[in-house]
């Protein structure tokens, strides 16, 4: 039987160098539960010895691809049903795509609950968690788009940054999620009208960064990450305003973080860590650098985090955690080597963490559910084709949608 | 534990009545004037009727509902504090921050409230600085060294401390490195294991110029290598005993303390027959790094050897054996 086979080829016109077509030999018996996924605009040429692969859309969800056999001296054509597949699964392994609907949208709703107090210092997070999640299960009007925007802008500061929620401080992470909630609901208009302005957001996000080392800041208090490196990355080249800040010097300041073992982490000489590595690669990839990456030896630590029941973890000899279906996944899509994981088995892993009834997914299977893990558990199902899900961007964590409106396609 | 809440305790959460709570809890977790608080939050049903902590010397209990009514007060004081300075002291402020850190160890705001108060306080000159931040210190290593999961990796947290840190380099005080690492990394390491921002913290003393200059880098390493051997699937330890034979490795004393120390760890995984992955991909590391002599590769692959061969290795060690070995052949000699 032939397994899952993936070939990494790049788009003529991808900007970013992260857009690939990925195709499964798939047997038509249905035994072999891989996917693939593909970007559904048919116009690719094809060009046989570099790997090009065309696919054109039937409806109903099923597929014609071209596919290279291994060695590259065959065209082999299957006929792939993945909805018909999919409907083979028992019940248990489908994606509750209703259900988790539901459950974000009661999110606001739960005053009375002691995690809505806990989660204040994050509710602007949240809210681009929620609103993602949505987007990719094919709902972007399921929370009202003028009172979300409303809400954002209630967070603005005078500096231009944003606060998790109204009477907190601003910090780069909420600022970047609400400019990834602006952009996903083209709001950067009422940002010039009744917010700051744009321009006063890429001061403040400007004015975090480390002149002498190239790094970012979270506020004026002076806590160095890549993740805020990575985030200042993302919310300015949404922005347009990424000349506002020295890209150079973060980029060689990311280049530092990389570590003997492959990886990166929070700063050079911290140990290497799944989310960090994301931050990274992603900051690489924005900024055209991948070549700075040892993409093999960084592929062989990332592949190392999948288990045996199919889940990743974040580090060695950590437990599986749905949420790094994103931070592993996007990291080894962004490098080509999503395919040195078991992407079967990790679907299986992912649609196990799903309350089906009352929606949601949480770190593993039976665990409480939260709308960070429903979000990254949806991008990694997005990821690995399942059907059915918009498809996500695995530099910026925002529906294709959105990257192909802002950047074009 | 469960986050929601019934019916009859929400009816309570909206009672006026909350005051004399918050009261009871912030009398409770006043810092004594040495030493840490050491703070647990237990369920209701550990407390008797009417009460909402427990305390036996430094050793403090806060019933979890009792928190919640504290953190709504302490709350709406932050809110209030925000508009109008004036209305509390800087002692109340930090009961108040201390309250909403205990509910919310991610509340960067509360966090930060400290940080301004903390440096008006440096900046009047009226208080000899050592207290102050001595003080504050000792707040938040109660934080971080309690066994409260969250709070023992709280990135907000430990951001909090290399700020007050960096504040004893301002002020040209004195830092115990080792100590502090003993006393709050490695306790809170162990309390929460693969502590990334503990570790993270770590480097960031041994780091600092300012602060750094009486290491002692054999005692040091002892200590770390001590707490890998005590919790040998932690990768974070490993990770940071890395780190450290990197660190200033070209000190006379260095090469040798190195030996030492990979010495010792061959040894114990020899003898205890380790092969967890964590252990294996930090002595992968050094050896593709190149940080290993000759005889101590030679040791390392005989005892991957030895181990593939025993039959008592689990199969999952007997892969990352074999994985170790593949991974350093492939990089040994490579940047």
């Amino acid at each position: 039987m032939s397994r899952s086979m993936w070939r990494r080829v790049q788009h003529p016109m991808d900007k970013h160098c992260s857009r690939y077509h990925s195709v499964t030999i798939l047997p038509i018996s249905g035994s072999c539960l891989s996917t693939g996924r593909l970007d559904l605009d048919g116009g690719a040429a094809l060009q046989p010895q570099s790997g090009y692969i065309r696919s054109s859309t039937g409806n109903g969800g099923s597929t014609s691809v071209l596919a290279w056999d291994f060695n590259r001296t065959q065209l082999k054509t299957d006929h792939l049903s993945m909805t018909d597949t999919f409907q083979q699964l028992p019940e248990v392994l489908k994606l509750a795509t209703s259900a988790h609907v539901k459950y974000i949208q009661s999110l606001d709703t739960r005053k009375d609950e002691y995690d809505y107090w806990l989660t204040e210092h994050l509710r602007l997070n949240g809210v681009y968690w929620g609103l993602t999640a949505l987007y990719l299960l094919g709902v972007p009007e399921g929370l009202p788009r003028s009172e979300t925007i409303d809400f954002v802008l209630s967070c603005q500061h005078e500096s231009g940054g944003f606060g998790a929620a109204p009477g907190h401080d601003a910090h780069m992470l909420s600022t970047v999620s609400a400019v990834q909630i602006l952009a996903m609901v083209d709001a950067f208009g009422e940002l010039e009208s009744r917010g700051k302005g744009k321009a006063q957001v890429g001061k403040y996000i400007a004015n975090l960064q480390n002149r002498q080392t190239g790094t970012f800041a979270g506020d004026e208090w002076g806590e160095e990450d890549t993740r805020f490196l990575y985030g200042a990355f993302n919310a300015l080249s949404l922005l347009g305003l990424m000349h506002l800040i020295d890209v150079d010097k973060a980029v060689d300041y990311v280049a530092a973080c990389a570590n003997f073992d492959g990886g990166y982490g929070v700063s050079p000489g911290a140990e290497s860590h799944s989310g960090q590595i994301f931050t990274c690669v992603a900051s690489l990839t924005i900024a055209k650098r991948q070549d700075l990456i040892d993409k093999e030896r960084l592929g062989k630590w990332l592949s190392e985090r999948q288990l045996a029941n199919g889940g990743l973890n974040g580090r060695p000899e950590k437990k599986e955690d749905v949420c790094y279906s994103w931070w592993v996944l996007s990291s080894l899509e962004m490098i080509g080597k999503t395919h040195w994981i078991d992407r079967d088995k990790l679907i299986n892993f992912i649609l196990q963490c799903q309350d089906t009834e009352k929606g949601g997914i949480s770190d593993r299977p039976g665990d409480m559910v939260d709308v960070w893990h429903t979000l990254f558990g949806i991008t990694g199902l997005s990821l690995l084709g399942y059907p059915g899900l918009e498809l996500v961007d695995e530099v910026y964590c925002l529906p294709k949608s959105t990257i192909t409106r802002i950047f074009g396609p | 534990m469960s986050r929601a809440i019934d019916p009859d305790t929400a009816a309570k959460l909206k009672s006026y009545n909350l005051k004399p709570v918050y009261e009871e809890v912030v009398q409770a977790l006043s810092l004594p004037t040495e030493g840490l608080l050491e703070i647990e939050i237990l369920k209701e049903f550990h407390f008797p009727e009417g009460h909402n902590v427990l305390k036996d010397g430094h050793a403090i209990a806060v019933s979890k509902l009792g928190l919640v009514q504290a953190f709504l007060v302490a709350k709406s004081r932050l809110e209030w504090w925000r508009m109008e300075r004036f209305l509390r002291s800087d002692d109340e402020m930090f009961d108040v921050t201390f309250v909403i850190l205990l509910f919310d160890p991610e509340h960067l705001t509360a966090a930060n409230t400290r940080k301004v108060i903390v440096q008006e306080q440096l900046e009047t000159d009226k208080m000899d600085p050592r207290k102050i931040l001595e003080r504050e210190k000792r707040a938040v290593d109660s934080l971080l060294t309690s066994r409260l999961h969250r709070h023992t990796k709280s990135p907000v947290l430990w951001s909090h401390r290399r700020w007050v840190i960096s504040q004893y380099a301002t002020y040209h005080l004195p830092v115990d490195v080792l100590g502090d690492i003993k006393s709050a990394v490695c306790v809170a390491g162990e309390r929460h294991p693969r502590n990334y921002y503990a570790w993270c913290h770590a480097r960031f003393l041994v780091n600092n110029d300012t602060i750094n200059n009486n290491i002692d880098r054999g005692k040091l390493l002892e200590v770390v290598e001590t707490w890998c051997a005590l919790n040998h699937t932690d990768i974070s330890g490993w990770s940071f005993l890395s780190f450290l034979l990197d660190f200033n490795k070209d000190v006379p004393e260095a090469q040798a303390q190195n030996s030492g120390v990979i010495a010792n760890v061959l040894g114990r995984v020899d003898a205890l027959r380790l092969s967890n992955e964590s252990v294996w991909v930090f002595l992968r590391t050094l050896a593709g790094a190149g940080a290993m002599t000759d005889e101590a590769y030679a040791w390392f692959r005989e005892i991957q050897k030895g181990l593939l061969e025993t039959e008592t290795t689990p199969a999952e060690g007997k892969a990352v054996l074999r994985k170790a070995v593949e991974w350093c052949e492939t990089y040994r000699g490579r940047n």
